[in-house]
């Protein structure tokens, strides 16, 4: 079977070609990271921080008090020490949420990228992995801490979260807080559900942030 | 003043002149901000070239991709030619029957876009674009054979060609990875370099021994989990963006070739 391929049509790659900028910076810490996560099942990583930042640039971020973390430790208005990082701890989501998980996740799975539940769940169940080469698709809560101060893109502090309670690490810290003195800095979380490696709910976030004054 | 005139000659091309929504579609193709995502670097002309076929044989069905036999000497793609594509019946082997709803599976999965709806302008331009290179009604659907299983690839050492792996390499790998072993002009900042990044990763070299690149086990991981990512891409719970490579698009003996080429 003779087949003659004639023309390559030429596609103007010049005049709209890929943007190599840098693109989002990457969060300070990942806790726990997937390389070096005890529980394989509970992890993040950057495939999981990529999957919130398209979401954000897919305006798919839901301001919702309920269903959003809901910080502990520290006291929201309280003051930052920039030597000696916090415990920031954090319920997943708000109280009158936990009850009310099965209809939200069945409806986002039916929901996810708008295809059939049934297509989902074939590939999804019926065609399994062997080798992973980035520590899977994972299955899940993750959450993105940012600490932000007006006027500036760039997060003061960012890390992507498997767990709900933690310390940053304090060479970080002390670095991220070397000329915050004096600073108010908000605190956002995001969270969402991810089922191999997609989002499926959420991400969530507080309507407002939680707000820190940085020790003078 | 000089400069001035040519910034404002450079203006007066994108002005607001009417452009045909085929050629805007065009542009679009070619365009990874098809999707918003700050991370994607694809396009879809990153994994579907179009290319004009013309079937010599009255009787030959076969689609124009059918194969690695018969296989034109240009760049290898992952995806479909997407000459003829807008009247065949199905898409992606046969899942998908809208092809909106093969346009936003791509958008979707692997540029980290949201879904376009019929009415999205953006889609309308895509679909123009995709007219214009599809001029023959009804067209068939073609075939996408996934490779579930490895386990027959893995084992084609014996005999592999590291020549002909390195032409399969520059016409398949590159367009993304870049150069071998260094990744120089690789497609964004997260497209690993291979085979390194992949033996030295955080799979095949857990405790992060110096000597990965000579250590066998390391590489015999790193031998499946290239595999892996060629045959199954991001699906099969592998993760990341990487489209997987059918029967149809790469044979193999080609990917065994590859894996000689790397070393592994």
């Amino acid at each position: 079977m003779a087949r003659a391929y004639l023309v390559l049509l030429a596609v103007n790659l010049a005049a709209c070609g890929d943007d190599s900028s840098a693109g989002p910076p990457p969060p300070d810490e990942y806790i726990v990271n997937c390389d070096s996560a005890a529980d394989a099942g509970t992890f993040t990583s950057d495939e999981n921080y990529s999957a919130f930042v398209n979401a954000e640039a897919a305006h798919r971020v839901l301001a919702d008090p309920c269903k959003s973390p809901q910080l502990a430790t520290p006291t929201p208005g309280s003051t930052l020490d920039r030597s000696t990082p916090p415990m920031i701890a954090f319920a997943n989501k708000g109280p009158t949420c936990q009850l009310r998980l099965a209809q939200p996740v069945l409806m986002a799975a039916c929901r996810l990228h708008q295809a059939p539940l049934w297509r989902k769940l074939v590939r999804a169940f019926l065609l399994e992995g062997v080798a992973e080469a980035h520590c899977g698709a994972f299955s899940g809560e993750n959450y993105l801490l940012r600490l932000l101060h007006a006027g500036e893109a760039k997060p003061v502090y960012m890390a992507m979260l498997s767990v709900t309670s933690f310390t940053p690490d304090p060479m970080i810290w002390q670095k991220a807080m070397r000329s915050r003195n004096g600073q108010t800095l908000t605190m956002t979380i995001e969270r969402a559900l991810f089922f191999r490696g997609d989002i499926m709910d959420g991400p969530y976030i507080q309507p407002q942030p939680y707000s820190f004054q940085v020790a003078p | 003043m000089l400069a001035l005139a040519t910034a404002l000659a450079g203006l007066g091309g994108c002005g607001d002149e009417t452009v045909p929504a085929a050629d805007l579609g065009a542009r679009l193709f070619a365009n990874s901000k098809l999707s918003p995502s700050p991370i994607n670097a694809f396009s879809c002309a990153t994994c579907h070239p179009v290319v004009v076929t013309e079937l010599a044989d009255a009787d030959a069905g076969a689609p124009p991709d059918a194969g690695p036999t018969d296989r034109h000497p240009g760049p290898i793609h992952p995806g479909y030619n997407l000459f003829d594509s807008v009247h065949r019946p199905s898409w992606w082997g046969g899942t998908e029957t809208r092809l909106l709803d093969a346009m936003n599976y791509c958008l979707v999965e692997f540029m980290g876009g949201a879904a376009l709806d019929a009415t999205a302008p953006s889609a309308r331009e895509l679909y123009e674009y995709l007219k214009t290179v599809s001029p023959d009604d009804p067209s068939p659907a073609l075939s996408l054979t996934v490779v579930k299983n490895i386990d027959g690839l893995l084992a084609l050492k014996a005999g592999a060609d590291p020549a002909r792996g390195g032409d399969v390499f520059g016409r398949g790998c590159r367009g993304c990875h870049g150069q071998p072993h260094t990744g120089e002009g690789k497609l964004g900042s997260k497209t690993s370099i291979v085979p390194e990044d992949t033996i030295t990763g955080p799979v095949c070299n857990p405790n992060h021994d110096p000597g990965a690149l000579t250590n066998p086990a390391a590489l015999a991981c790193a031998r499946t989990v290239v595999v892996e990512k060629v045959r199954h891409g991001k699906f099969f719970n592998i993760g990341g963006t990487m489209p997987l490579y059918s029967i149809e698009t790469l044979s193999d003996v080609e990917i065994a070739d590859v894996l000689a080429f790397l070393g592994l």
